[in-house]
Formats: structure tokens, C-alpha cells, sequence
């Protein structure tokens, strides 16, 4: 996969609202053929992040290229190769399905191409009808539609499971899965929630308060997030000890948390003597994905509690 | 494709239908306005002792003409301001516009799409308003002989007579050269939409200076700034009902009124081609 | 190969260079006779001027200040009028003084009204005066001018300032006066008419009935043309208040259109010249 050429080039990117940075220092790149998940939370900069990259926003700092191109500059040339889904999905109320296949591309789809589109994400049977009619969810599948008209090199989709029900969401990934099969497309998904993309993508890029918190895939993720878990005679004369010696440690009524990685045992185990604590018993403790993505975003709340405004 | 599809979304948009509307009701009050008028003329009430009108005066053309006249200075610039204060904000409003410039299509595209469909629907819509009038005038009073006088509808500046025919050929004219006077206030509301995120707040500004201009333009203390505006020239239709059509003057005035356009037109596409959308 | 390279200019800059290429044609191609009567054109078969020479100061205004006066006479020489109707002057004696500073002979005058404001005509030539009664407000003035072998009839009329209702019966009886005689004279009505009916205006600002000024004016059009038409205002704030109307059965129109520049004091009226040539022969009876 790192040998694919990057279709997407983000380097040093920053964009400031007044005084506050929405987005810092972004560094990303998107292959041929992968799946790239921007995860973080309200707020975290993936909206300005995907305006910049559709070229509706102009970054303040560093550079974007897109197919080797400035979307700011040359949006229309970025467009023929690129496609956005942005949430929530807004449509035109009045018109049904099937026009908004045949008005809003570039190039008019066939009917053939329509209904297969219109197949693949479920909405044959409502084809005719406006879209005031429609539920979010299937705004949300028209949206996807309308993207894949002509199918892209890079899709780009901001929320895509928001409206979705669980079985819904399930047969996206699938599908999503399958339609980079058939045509190494990549994509470029943007989400809160790690649950809706841990299992489709090949990487994922964490993005807390505008920084890329962590890039890589779920299992880095996972590793990253690994502890020593120490059970100990006095809890809190460990924690005094070693939160002297190791980064983010942590404890709770039992035990005290050292990060997996940051960690020797012989270093634990002479920082704890010296402190003349006890160690009873060890283990690695490898945290859920959910846990390990929840972890990290507290561990940058409390190490960092000023990234903006700038200053 | 972009035309096609902003022809698609006015036409099942409720704005069309909400400004026929509004137009058949204004001309059943004008009917009305007219015949209460007509009758106290020509009824044995007349106050003034010199009058120049009679019964002849009042047939269907003439009614037509007082129709036309108020509704293309007030009612059909409304709706123009209207029409294109919706256009660029409406979409922003509706977060419909990063679906369209999410898709190869330049933004000179988009906004001239725009406004060629907003023109052309209020060239239409111009059209069968005169149809309207002129039907209303037919079968409600029926036509005859256009006469004209100085000071009434400030139309003309000596009185004269046109006969059916030529007056209907005049109000042909008519229909491109109002047309053409209302892309002055289409213009200015789609600059101020280029500006605006909410469509309310865009048509309400637009509409809200075309009258204050309006007004400016109409009163005698601002001389000065009158061929600076364009609603100073925004009736310069009217010379075209006069027996002896003063060309010099309409080709001047349309010229001025086309220059405001062009001008709304080209800064309103500077200012969205370089437009962030948030 | 070389492919040579295509210079694309932005729509925008095409649309305001239209903008400006027509606001050019449009400036270039304004109605030059709305930049005023021009003085040094050759004077015609005859050049008539009407001036109501009152000064807008006080809460009424005032008549024509003795220290205006050789204002007005200047203007009058400026203006080469053979025939000049004046409003609002002070006294006899001060249009005796207008006279005296045109040189005396071979101007002759008359007025109209006694008191202030009053009616005045100067003419280069025989002068015959009569007041005309009017029911409402002051008297107009009608004159015979013989001018040459050549003579005209002409009625100086100052309307009511403030009544549209009188106005329209000052203007309606001078008509009735007017009736028949301009099949036999060449027919001038002039005058301070004190109302406004040109397009793109609001009337209803200095007109407590604008429709009643509409019925005036038509009445006289019906039967006499308008000189100054579309030649711009008179009066402040852009009004055109002063009337040369003529019968085109004797007369025919030239030029016409205010003599801007020439308010002096506090007047707020510029006077308004008109050259006619002889449509056909016709003598005084």
C-alpha cells in the first residue's frame, strides 16, 4: 500500500479564524486504493479540514495538493477526480432522486448507471420521489449516490453513517469495502465516532483542539494505548513514585497504570522499592479500540491544555 | 446541466406561483381601483373643471398601461430583488451550496447560471403579466384608442393617441425593454446575495434599497445623484407608448441601466469567485 | 509544436469593462439641452425670455430687490430677449428703472397689478398692455408686441404658489381668454405657473394637488405647445415652474431652455428663453 502513489498531500497545514486556530500542523497523505478515517471529536477541525480540501476554505498556513493540485486554485480540476459527501447531506427538497443523479453531475449519468448507483445504496424504490420525503438516512445514501457518479479516484465523505441504523452502517462499510475492491479508489472518511470507520479503514488519523493527535493503523493505535497494570501494597505512595519517573501514569482504587511503551519493568520495580512499596502482581493491559482512542483524547485534555488560541 | 438544473429547482420552487399570485391580486384590485375611478370621471361627479378625460379614455389599453406601469416600478422590481436575493444566499442558507461546487463546475458557472435563469424567468414572468393585463383589459373593458396625457403616469409629454393596433404593437416593445429594466434590481440583489449567508437578510436589504433609491431618485433635492442611480432610469420604458418614440433617449437610458447591471453583475461574480464558503 | 498561449480573462472584468463602455455611451450621448439656453446662437425671428425675478428669502419670499436690479438688466442684455416677461417685481418705477438701465429707446414696458409682485413686459418695439381679469389671485398681463412688421399676441400669467385648485383656475380662465385669438395672432402664453409635471418626479411634494396641476397643464397643451419641454428646470430644487408656450399655427420653436447662471441674491428662479421663427406673415389688427 505505501508504495501506491499519494493522491492526497497535506504538509504543515493550519487555518486560523481570528484568533483561533481550527486547524495546526496537519501533516497526511492518502494512497491509491487506501482507506484514510479522520476521527475526533466536535470541534476537532475535520469539517474545516474536509472545506479545505474541497477548496471552498483557503489555508492560512502550509499546503494541500490534491492530485498535485491546489484545490483552492484549480477546484474545478480537483473536482473531476475527487468527490465530497459533506454532512448533513443538503439536497434540493424538490427534487426527486433520479434528478438529482441527472442534474447535479458533471457529466449526465445514464439511466443504466442510475439505477445501479441508485441499487447499490437502496434507494430503487423511491426513486421518483421528492426529497422532502426523505429520512436522514436516506439523504444521507442519495448523498453517497451522488458521489459516486462517475465512481472517483478519491471519495471523500464527512459523517457517512449519521442517520444510518446499525445494520445500515454495517452494510456501508461493506459496500465501501467492496467498491475499493473493484475500483482501488481511495477514500477519505471523516467521523467521531471510531466505532463507525475502525473497521474499514487502513488508517486512521486522530485529530484533537486541530492537531493530528495520532496517524497510523488501529493496531499502532492499540499498542499505543497498552499499560502495565501493577498491583501494589500502598496504591498511592506507587502512584507518588512513579509518576515522578514515567509520563501518564495513572491509578484507580486497585492498581496503578504505567503506558506499555514509555515503561522498563526493572525501572518500575526499582522506583517502586525505593519507594518502599510492594509490587503483588503485573500484566499488560491491552485497552479496546473505543478505550484506546478515548484514552488518548484525555491524555492530550490533560497534557495539553492550551493548543489555542494561538499566541 | 447547471442550467438545466437551476430552471428545474424555480420551477418546482412555491416563488413562481406565489408571485402569480400576488400579480393576479394586485390586477383584480387595479380592475377595481380603475372602474371606481373611471366612474367618478365620467359619471356626472367631476370635481375639475377643465378635465381632458372621458369615456373614451378609459378602455382596456389604458388600464393595461396604468396596470403595467405601477406594477413595473414597485410590484416587478420587488420580485426581482426577490428572485435574485435568494439565489447565491438561499443556497448558502440551505447548505445546498457545497453540492454544487462540489462538482467540476466553475463558480463563473454556478452564479451566471444563476442569473441567466433568474432573467429569463423574469423576462417570462414580465410577459404574461402584459399578457394578463391585456386580457383583463379585453374582456373587462375592452380595447380602443391608447390615449395619453401629460402628467398622468408621467408616460408622456404632450397629449396624443395611439390607435389599438399601434398600441398593442408598443406594448410588444414593451415586454424586452421592462425586461431589460429589471435586471438592474436581479443584478444588485444577486451582489448582495454573493455577500449574504441568509436569504431572508439578502432579499430584505435588496428590496429595502431598491426603494429607498427609489424614492432618492424621484425627489427634486437629489438632482445630483440622480444619474447615479439606477432607478432614475428604471421606467425609461415609458417613451416607447409615445406617438413619436424618443430612440436617442431610450437607447441612453437602457445603455446607463445595462451599465448598472453589468457592473452588479461583474462585482457580484468578483466578489463569489473569491468567496470562502463556510 | 508550440501551442500559443490563450489569455484568459475573467468574466468579471468583461462585465465592468461593459459597465463602463456603456455608462460612457450613455454619458456621452445625455441630452445636451438640458445644459441651458445657449446665449451666443444667433438670435431668431424672435427671442422671448420670462423671469420671475423674485428672491426666495423670508417666509413668503420677497419681490425683486432694488440692489438685484442691475442684475436683471444685465441678464437681459446677455440674453439679446426682444421680449422679456417678468414676475414678482416690486414697483412700476423699478421696471421704469430696468428700462432706463437697457438704454431707454427703443424698450417700452408695462405692468400689470398695483402694489408688490407685481407683472412686468419689456419689448424691444410697440407695446400694447391690458390686465386680464382673473376671478382668483392677481391679474395676468396680455400684451400685443408688434416686433417689425410682425405682431404677437402674449398673456404673462403668475400662478398661484400654493393652491393647485386656483392655479387651475387662473390657468383655465387665461385659456378662455386665449380661445379663438391665436387663429388670428401668433399666440404666446408665458409666465411663473408654479407647477411641475416632468417625468420621473415626485409632483406631490410642492403640489397640494398634483392631479388638479395634471388637468392644468393638459388644458393648455391641448391647444398650445410647450417650449421648454424637457429642457430642464427653472426653479429650485429642480423644478420647472416657468412656461413658454406658444401656438405652432404662427410660430415655430428654435431653441429654447433656462438661462442657467443668471439667479443673483437670493432668487430662486432662472430665467427661461425662447427663440422662435415666423411661420407665416400675419399684422396686427
Amino acid at each position: 500500500m505505501s508504495e501506491a502513489p499519494a493522491l492526497l498531500t497535506i504538509e504543515a497545514l493550519g487555518r486560523r479564524y481570528g484568533a483561533r486556530w481550527a486547524l495546526r500542523e496537519l501533516d497526511l497523505e492518502v494512497r491509491r486504493g487506501e482507506i484514510v478515517a479522520l476521527v475526533g471529536p466536535n470541534g476537532s477541525g475535520k469539517t474545516t479540514l474536509l472545506r479545505i480540501l474541497a477548496g471552498f476554505q483557503r489555508p492560512t498556513e502550509g499546503t494541500v495538493r490534491l492530485f498535485g493540485k491546489d484545490p483552492w486554485l484549480d477546484r474545478v480540476s480537483v473536482m473531476e477526480q475527487a468527490r465530497f459527501a459533506f454532512a448533513p447531506p443538503a439536497l434540493y427538497p424538490g427534487l426527486t432522486a433520479n434528478e438529482h443523479l441527472t442534474l447535479l453531475p458533471s457529466t449526465p449519468a445514464s439511466p443504466r448507471e442510475r439505477d445501479r448507483v441508485l441499487e447499490w445504496v437502496g434507494l430503487s424504490e423511491r426513486a421518483h420521489e421528492a426529497v422532502r420525503n426523505f429520512s436522514l438516512g436516506m439523504r444521507q445514501r442519495l448523498s453517497l449516490a451522488l458521489a459516486l457518479i462517475p465512481v472517483p479516484d478519491l471519495l471523500v465523505l464527512d459523517e457517512p453513517a449519521d442517520g444510518l441504523d446499525p445494520l445500515a452502517v454495517i452494510e456501508l462499510r461493506e459496500r465501501l469495502l467492496e467498491l475499493r475492491q473493484e475500483t482501488s479508489l481511495s477514500i477519505l472518511l471523516s467521523s467521531h465516532l471510531l466505532a463507525d470507520v475502525e473497521q474499514v479503514a487502513d488508517r486512521i488519523c486522530i485529530l484533537h483542539e486541530g492537531h493530528a493527535v495520532f496517524t497510523g493503523n488501529t493496531e499502532e493505535l492499540e499498542t499505543e494505548s497498552q499499560e502495565w497494570r501493577l498491583v501494589v501494597s500502598d496504591v498511592a505512595a506507587a502512584w507518588d513514585a512513579l509518576s515522578s519517573h514515567f509520563p501518564l501514569v495513572r491509578q484507580d482504587s486497585d492498581a496503578v497504570y504505567v503506558p506499555w511503551e514509555r515503561s522498563e519493568p526493572p525501572l518500575v520495580r526499582e522506583a517502586l522499592e525505593a519507594a518502599g512499596v510492594r509490587l503483588l502482581e503485573f500484566h499488560r493491559v491491552k485497552p479496546t479500540l473505543e478505550a484506546a482512542f478515548l484514552k488518548l483524547l484525555r491524555q492530550r485534555l490533560d497534557s495539553t491544555p492550551t493548543l489555542s488560541p494561538d499566541r | 446541466m447547471s442550467l438545466s438544473l437551476e430552471a428545474l429547482k424555480l420551477r418546482r420552487s412555491r416563488r413562481p406561483w406565489v408571485v402569480l399570485a400576488a400579480l393576479v391580486l394586485y390586477v383584480i384590485l387595479m380592475l377595481f381601483g380603475f372602474a371606481t375611478y373611471a366612474e367618478t370621471e365620467t359619471g356626472g361627479n367631476v370635481e375639475f373643471r377643465y378635465t381632458f378625460e372621458n369615456e373614451s379614455y378609459f378602455n382596456g389599453l389604458t388600464f393595461a398601461v396604468y396596470a403595467f406601469y405601477f406594477a413595473a416600478l414597485l410590484l416587478l422590481p420587488v420580485f426581482a430583488s426577490t428572485e435574485g436575493g435568494v439565489q447565491i444566499a438561499g443556497e448558502r442558507s440551505a447548505g445546498t451550496l457545497p453540492l454544487l461546487l462540489s462538482r467540476p463546475v466553475s463558480r463563473q458557472r454556478v452564479f451566471l447560471s444563476k442569473f441567466a435563469v433568474a432573467g429569463a424567468s423574469l423576462a417570462m414572468g414580465v410577459g404574461l403579466f402584459l399578457v394578463l393585463v391585456l386580457g383583463v383589459g379585453l374582456v373587462f373593458v375592452g380595447w380602443g384608442e391608447l390615449r395619453l396625457y401629460p402628467g398622468v403616469l408621467q408616460m408622456t409629454d404632450r397629449p396624443q393617441s395611439l390607435s389599438q393596433a399601434e398600441a398593442l404593437v408598443r406594448f410588444l416593445w414593451v415586454w424586452p425593454a421592462a425586461s431589460l429594466a429589471m435586471l438592474a434590481p436581479l443584478t444588485l440583489s444577486l451582489l448582495i446575495s454573493t455577500w449574504s449567508r441568509s436569504a431572508v437578510n439578502a432579499v430584505g436589504l435588496s428590496v429595502s434599497i431598491y426603494l429607498v433609491l427609489s424614492v432618492i431618485s424621484e425627489i427634486h433635492f437629489f438632482r445630483e445623484l440622480r444619474p447615479f442611480l439606477f432607478t432614475s432610469t428604471l421606467g425609461y420604458w415609458r417613451g416607447l407608448f409615445r406617438e413619436d418614440i424618443p430612440w436617442s433617449q431610450i437607447f441612453r437610458e437602457a445603455s446607463r441601466l445595462l451599465a448598472f447591471s453589468a457592473a452588479f453583475l461583474g462585482v457580484g461574480l468578483w466578489r463569489f469567485r473569491r468567496q470562502e464558503e463556510r | 509544436m508550440t501551442r500559443s498561449p490563450t489569455i484568459r480573462v475573467p468574466a468579471e472584468w468583461l462585465f465592468l469593462g461593459l459597465a463602463v463602455a456603456l455608462g460612457w455611451f450613455s454619458w456621452r450621448s445625455d441630452d445636451s439641452a438640458l445644459r441651458g439656453f445657449p446665449v451666443q446662437r444667433e438670435v431668431g425671428d424672435l427671442r422671448v425670455m420670462t423671469w420671475n425675478v423674485g428672491e426666495a428669502s423670508g417666509t413668503h419670499g420677497n419681490p425683486l430687490r432694488d440692489t438685484s436690479v442691475k442684475a436683471v438688466i444685465d441678464t437681459i442684455r446677455r440674453s439679446r430677449a426682444e421680449l422679456v416677461f417678468l414676475q414678482e417685481l416690486q414697483s412700476r418705477s423699478q421696471l421704469r428703472g430696468i428700462v432706463e438701465g437697457l438704454g431707454g429707446e427703443p424698450w417700452r414696458s408695462a405692468t400689470s397689478g398695483e402694489g408688490q409682485r407685481i407683472l412686468g413686459v419689456l419689448g424691444r418695439g410697440s407695446l400694447t398692455a391690458r390686465s386680464v381679469a382673473l376671478s382668483r389671485g392677481r391679474d395676468a398681463l396680455q400684451v400685443v408686441y408688434q416686433a417689425g412688421s410682425q405682431a404677437v399676441l402674449a398673456v404673462s400669467l403668475h400662478a398661484d404658489a400654493f393652491s393647485a385648485k386656483k392655479r387651475n383656475l387662473q390657468i383655465g380662465e387665461v385659456m378662455s381668454h386665449l380661445e379663438g385669438r391665436h387663429q388670428r395672432w401668433p399666440t404666446l402664453l408665458v409666465g411663473d405657473f408654479n407647477l411641475d409635471l416632468d417625468l420621473d418626479k415626485r409632483r406631490d411634494l410642492f403640489s397640494n394637488d398634483e392631479y388638479r396641476d395634471v388637468e392644468s397643464y393638459n388644458l393648455v397643451t391641448q391647444e398650445l405647445h410647450d417650449a421648454g419641454l424637457g429642457k430642464g428646470a427653472t426653479a429650485e430644487p429642480d423644478r420647472r415652474l416657468d412656461y413658454v408656450f406658444y401656438h405652432p399655427a404662427h410660430l415655430r420653436l428654435q431653441e429654447a431652455g433656462p438661462l442657467s447662471g443668471s439667479r443673483f441674491g437670493s432668487m430662486d428662479h432662472d430665467p427661461l428663453v425662447a427663440d422662435f421663427s415666423w411661420e407665416s406673415t400675419l399684422s396686427a389688427d
